[in-house]
């Protein structure tokens, strides 16, 4: 079932043009069509992907440019590893049918070089293991079969290791290898035969739009008419959006750098030897003509063609640095002992993209519809190609891709991101990322202190330790004890502090957590995004009713929760709505949703321009105040009344603060305590923060962080945007059906309906650890599976200590699969509740877990609040 | 090279006291261009023959950096870098100025310095001679005032006139000495200048305006930040030798096409001199008759004609001058005598003054140097470039970087067994392996440059 809504309305488009090929005449560059459906720019292994999948759907008028020739920038360097597990669902299930395709291929009698050796991860440390287990889980997932075993049994796969000092290995046996450069061949050929056509020695010199739509690309051989363009540049796609669009510079965050390996002569390597990963020694080895192909992912890798890439680079390398490559050779003759004496062949120093994230970039540019960009990917050029190409394809003809790639989506980006200097500097920590422990909480630390809200240095001066979310500096907690909380790189985490078990910072985020709830608490939420939106008369709330599943036309001064609906009923996104007047609205989403959100309203605005939707993110400090004593530090900040009557729970009141004025203070907490947020103009921020601290002082009013935040949200069964709420996922699977209102109209109520008919497949819930040992079991931090009666059902999105119930607590969505067909069968909530045993899953070890649909019910610490949950109906008084 | 074992073997510090012995450091007392200098020489000959000189124009705005690489003795560089300097000023001075000097010149009450001289106590300065530079100075002062032009004033003119007053000056001295034996006893230091020879380069920096008058196999080489930001050389003087094809075609036009395998020979000229611009080197530059009066005067062999000397002079001191309006992005200027430069080829001279400023430190690219190559042998020659790097020697003064590094510079850093090797070689064969290395370092002040 899809809907093809999301990238406008399609199947008009689409009747416009026939398949009437008028050509330019052109002498070199072949003949050039006047017109086509989609334009693909460029000709790498990505861009002939996406062709392929284009005329598999049956739209051949496509067309694909290439400026040199096909795979002459990156793909014809590639390594050609496809392994399938990835770090996400998401891109594991696109390597996952790539393989599936280039196997087909190859057994089709199209040249792949596919080849089946099964691929193997040797693990040096324990910690290591740990991320093997969450590989295996999402294997099963997938069914995808992967296993862990002993450092023997890995000698046994592939001799030539040394195994001593490993604690085990991972062994995916479906895994394998391709030719490069075959495959690019094949997807060009085949895309051919369909009817596709393909123009080498043709560069796009800009891209046309009218309306802020693609119209025309224009070429060094012409001119073509066209629905949709698609930048698959690679290396290229950077500069060719930012300096080859009409109208306004696309956002494309990707940065080359070099990329290392070597190949030996012919020593007598097994042709199906598996492919090897060191991850902890960074580097990764294949069988190459009899020899081994062995690279690396350096710790702090070398940017290249900052400026610009060179004219005419085709089928070029980049010099040789073996100094640079020392340590990756020395981790290669570390694990292949034999490899000390092999034969110099060659080395290679290629330019391969990566991006601020280590994420794709993926989907339409939320600048220019219909531009769509597929490109950055990593180094996994090769896996990703065939899953990308077809999400693309899906894209174009269906609206949307099957897999949902919304944390591979160009719509995560800020301006910022396109810094070239921010992602120069980025890009030489994300190589190594790549194979380096990903530990959690662990945080990039290039290109930080970016923005930063207005009272960063006090909190800074406070212990701050920040963590970066969208180039915003937010709290992570607050390191009270540490005696050198003024040196400027403390207010970072410390790689040392980062572990699977219990952090540094449990106690510290207990004490922050218990003035959220007993006392008072003082949190900088200011990475918010914000949005003002008006109209003259009635059309901004009968536009925000279209839009949003809850019914958000409330009294003026009411707070109301809502999901902003896709046409699946998924969470395109998850906000608090103010009303602030009759026609206006105030509007508070997550931080990622900056720039997705403002393209999701600006899609669907009245094309009259009747409704003013406004950014006003950067405005504000916004700080929240919460814990029991919250409401005794709020009256003695204003003179406003914040008695219970006169400022109920889910109120909107522009107050003064000391000398300050125009405050909004909303009194939700976003932690389920009592509490107020106030966004506050940011020239009174630092003024309002000395009242608070002045007045808050004699209640003993504390800092605290995101983590005291999440602890507060996870224990109570409370889901937050990009971890448990995403596209793919409905408000009847989260448990938020009472925050639907069928009696309107909106977008995704169809979808909805017909779920809310059929069934879901899959609910929210929350599981909760009895005998967790915190001193020596491994933490829960997301992504441990989830079994019901011994079977595997689910995963976790989130997870946390909870303080109150002194237990660990996880979010995440139960399923019930059915085992012969891998379908997914619908579930009632007695599938939870009912004669089910659950268990938690933890780098291997089971744990017996409690498992609840609804917010449990706290200990209130006092009986001054009534308790607002979030998986039932709030009355509103 | 020498067999290794027969060399004994230096320490680190005693080879650090070697190349550090003559380094210094300087600023000038008051704001310019010149932020600072630093100086280096090593000797090959016993005694060494380079010169340097610094100083600071008194009567014009502006310093004089010199390096002077004599040869056939120490004669010449002596004289020409206690002297040319005098001869550029005198060149730059405006008319009334120039009165006044000559002025003072005549009278001994009055004070008369051109210059303020940045001299370390090593530096010496020919006392007998000094009433006959005197005079000469004087003479030329006045022959200058008489001759003044009114048109404008050119930078590149006055070098050239000052180079080739001084290089006429020293042949002068020693022909229009009084007669017989007396000329003898008193001009036979005139007669090592002129019969001695030696290249020089000097610098003359004033504000943005450097410029670089090179007579010679010197070089002097602008380091800057192009628009990559990248370290660039930007050359400000050719070496005057057989390998610049243009200089053997200057030299050539100005002989009779029967002499073209004769000028130069062995790329040398006449097949003796490897400079093909010199100071001094008369037997060059003078007549058959002159040369043969002198030989029979002097029964100096030294002044034996050269073979195939047909249309003499042979030999010019005309400097070649190089401008460039230095910028924010000019950091310094690198001058050094041909010593280093046999080591070390200008963009490695730049990077490694601009990794000694950064305390970075980078080798070449590393190559496989043989075919076929294990991987472990490779590895080897990286894990020794490393050391090579953490093992680097750290002078202070950037001159002594670079003698460091154009004696002990391997593929793997510099190496202490080759540095050791270089430095403790017996002296009658230390010639054939290093020549003298005069290395003087200006850093220009980018702030000054950019406000001024």
């Amino acid at each position: 079932m899809r809907f093809s809504c999301s990238l406008g309305n399609t199947g008009q488009l689409c009747a416009k043009y026939g398949k009437q090929v008028v050509r330019h005449n052109s002498t070199d560059g072949g003949s050039l069509p006047q017109q086509a459906r989609v334009v693909v720019c460029g000709g790498g292994v990505i861009g002939t992907s996406v062709l392929y999948h284009l005329t598999e759907r049956g739209w051949n008028d496509v067309v694909l440019l290439e400026q040199g020739r096909l795979s002459c920038g990156t793909s014809w360097h590639a390594a050609g590893l496809v392994g399938q597990i990835k770090a996400g669902i998401a891109e594991s299930k696109l390597a996952q049918y790539s393989r599936e395709l280039y196997k087909k291929f190859e057994e089709e009698g199209h040249a792949t070089g596919w080849k089946q050796c099964g691929s193997l991860s040797v693990a040096r440390t324990k910690d290591r293991l740990i991320t093997y287990h969450g590989i295996v889980t999402r294997g099963k997932l997938l069914r995808i079969g992967a296993e862990l075993i002993t450092p023997s049994e890995a000698k046994k796969l592939a001799p030539i290791i040394r195994d001593d000092d490993i604690e085990g290995a991972l062994w995916t046996p479906s895994d394998g290898v391709v030719s490069p450069s075959d495959l690019v061949a094949t997807f060009a050929r085949l895309a051919r035969k369909n009817g596709g056509e393909i123009i080498e020695g043709c560069r796009v010199e800009n891209v046309l739009t009218k309306n802020l739509r693609v119209d025309k690309v224009q070429t060094n051989h012409g001119t073509i008419e066209c629905e949709y363009f698609v930048n698959c540049a690679g290396m290229w796609s950077h500069q060719l959006a930012r300096y080859m669009t009409q109208t306004k510079k696309i956002r494309v965050p990707v940065h080359p750098t070099e990329h290392f390996y070597v190949v030996t002569k012919p020593f007598g390597i097994d042709n199906m030897l598996p492919v090897i990963r060191d991850h902890d020694g960074q580097i990764y080895m294949r069988e190459w003509s009899g020899g081994l192909l062995a690279g690396g992912f350096e710790t702090v890798a070398k940017p290249v063609f900052h400026d610009m890439v060179p004219k005419d680079f085709e089928f070029q390398l980049l010099p040789e640095d073996w100094d640079h490559f020392q340590e990756q050779l020395q981790a290669v003759m570390h694990r292949i002992p034999t490899f000390k004496d092999a034969q110099l062949r060659h080395m290679t120093n290629g330019p391969e993209s990566f991006t601020p994230d280590g994420k794709m970039v993926f989907g339409e540019a939320p600048e220019i519809d219909n531009y769509i960009v597929a490109t950055g990917m990593n180094s996994q050029g090769i896996m990703m190609a065939g899953g990308i190409g077809r999400a693309t394809a899906e894209l174009i003809v269906d609206g949307e891709s099957s897999v949902d790639l919304w944390q591979h989506d160009v719509k995560r980006f800020l301006d910022l991101h396109n810094n070239r200097k921010f992602l120069k500097d980025r890009v030489t920590e994300i190589v190594g990322k790549h194979y380096l422990l990903n530990y959690p909480l662990s945080d990039h630390i290039t290109s930080r202190n970016l923005r930063t809200s207005s009272l960063y240095s006090c909190l800074q001066a406070c212990g701050a330790i920040y963590g970066q979310s969208c180039g915003y500096e937010r709290p992570m907690w607050f390191d009270c004890d540490s005696d050198n909380v003024l040196e400027s790189d403390r207010s970072f985490l410390y790689q040392t502090d980062l572990t699977f078990r219990k952090p540094v910072w449990f106690d510290a985020v207990r004490e922050e957590y218990m003035a959220c709830r007993q006392g008072v608490a003082l949190i900088d939420m200011s990475s918010f995004t914000k949005f003002e939106l008006k109209s003259a008369g009635r059309e901004v709330v009968d536009f925000l009713q279209r839009l949003c599943s809850n019914d958000v036309d409330i009294p003026v001064g009411h707070v109301i929760h809502t999901g902003m609906q896709n046409y699946h009923g998924g969470y395109e996104n998850d906000c608090s709505i103010v009303r602030m007047a009759e026609n206006e609205y105030f509007v508070i989403s997550p931080s990622i949703q900056q720039t997705r959100c403002m393209k999701w309203l600006r899609r669907h605005l009245p094309e009259d321009g009747s409704v003013n939707a406004n950014d006003v993110s950067s405005m504000y400090t916004s700080l929240n105040i919460l814990g029991d004593k919250s409401r005794d530090v709020m009256s003695r900040l204003t003179e406003s009344s914040m008695l219970p009557a006169d400022f109920p729970y889910f109120r909107c009141r522009v107050i003064d603060i000391g000398y300050a004025t125009g405050v909004i203070a909303l009194s939700i907490s976003h932690a389920g305590e009592l509490g107020w947020v106030l966004y506050i103009p940011n020239e009174y921020a630092l003024h309002i923060y000395n009242r608070l601290l002045d007045v808050g002082k004699h209640y003993g009013i504390k800092h605290a962080g995101y983590l005291a935040l999440r602890s507060l949200r996870v224990e109570k069964l409370f889901a937050h945007w990009g971890q448990d709420l995403t596209p793919a996922t409905t408000p009847l699977e989260a448990g938020r059906a009472f925050r639907v209102k069928f009696d309107k109209d909106f977008i995704g109520k169809e979808a909805l309906l017909h779920q809310k008919k059929e069934g879901v497949c899959k609910r929210l819930v929350q599981l909760q650890i009895n005998k967790h040992d915190l001193e020596n079991d491994i933490w829960p931090w997301g992504g441990e599976a989830f079994y019901r009666n011994g079977k595997l059902c689910g995963t976790a999105t989130s997870a946390a200590y909870g303080y109150t119930l002194n237990k660990q607590c996880l979010i995440g969505y139960v399923h019930d699969t059915d085992e012969e067909t891998g379908q997914l069968r619908p579930i009632e909530n007695d599938f939870i509740l009912k004669n089910a045993e659950f268990e938690v899953e933890i780098a291997g070890k089971r744990f017996p877990a409690k498992a609840l649909i609804y917010s449990p019910k706290l200990v209130s610490m006092t009986t001054a609040t009534s308790q607002y949950t979030a998986t039932q109906p709030w009355s509103r008084n | 090279a020498p067999p290794r074992h027969s060399c004994p073997k230096l320490t680190p510090r005693q080879v650090s006291n070697i190349i550090r012995q003559n380094d210094v450091t300087a600023e000038p007392d008051s704001r310019c261009a010149v932020k600072y200098f630093e100086y280096n020489q090593l000797a090959a000959n016993h005694p060494i023959e380079d010169r340097r000189a610094e100083a600071k124009c008194l009567k014009t705005p502006g310093m004089l950096f010199g390096i002077f690489d004599g040869h056939g003795g120490t004669a010449c560089a002596q004289a020409v870098s206690e002297r040319l300097f005098e001869y550029v000023a005198v060149s730059l001075l405006p008319q009334d100025v120039l009165e006044d000097c000559s002025r003072a010149m005549k009278s001994d009450a009055l004070p008369f310095d051109l210059l303020e001289w940045y001299r370390n106590d090593a530096d010496y300065t020919n006392i007998e001679l000094a009433g006959v530079y005197r005079r000469s100075l004087e003479r030329y002062i006045d022959e200058t005032l008489s001759a003044m032009d009114v048109d404008e004033f050119d930078m590149a003119a006055a070098l050239e006139m000052a180079a080739l007053r001084l290089d006429a000056d020293i042949g002068h001295e020693v022909l229009s000495s009084g007669g017989g034996g007396e000329r003898m006893h008193v001009n036979l230091e005139s007669l090592e200048a002129a019969f001695s020879g030696c290249t020089a380069c000097v610098a003359h920096v004033d504000g943005p305006h450097l410029h670089v008058a090179n007579v010679g196999d010197s070089r002097a080489v602008v380091g800057y930040l192009d628009d990559n930001d990248a370290w660039a050389a930007a050359a400000m003087s050719r070496d005057h030798c057989a390998e610049n094809a243009d200089e053997v075609a200057r030299v050539r036009a100005e002989h009779a096409v029967e002499e073209r395998h004769t000028v130069i020979k062995s790329e040398r000229l006449l097949g003796e001199l490897i400079p093909l611009r010199a100071f001094g080197d008369f037997r060059y530059k003078w007549s058959k008759a002159t040369l043969q009066s002198m030989l029979a005067d002097t029964r100096q062999s030294r002044l034996l004609i050269p073979q195939h000397y047909a249309s003499p002079p042979y030999l010019t001191a005309r400097p070649e001058v190089a401008y460039r309006r230095l910028t924010a992005r000019d950091k310094f200027l690198v001058m050094a005598t041909d010593g280093l430069w046999e080591q070390l080829d200008s963009e490695k001279v730049v990077r490694l003054v601009a990794e000694h400023v950064s305390g970075a430190q980078t080798l070449d690219p590393y190559v496989t140097h043989k075919e076929p190559i294990t991987f472990g042998e490779v590895n080897g020659g990286l894990l020794a470039r490393k050391t090579g790097l953490a093992n680097r020697a750290v002078d202070t003064n950037v001159a002594s970087h670079l003698i460091r590094n154009a004696l002990g510079l391997t593929d793997r850093g510099v190496d202490h067994g080759k540095l050791s090797m270089m430095l403790s070689l017996p002296a009658e064969v230390t010639r054939n392996f290093r020549d003298d290395i005069t290395v003087t370092v200006i850093y220009f002040d980018g702030d000054y440059l950019a406000h001024n």
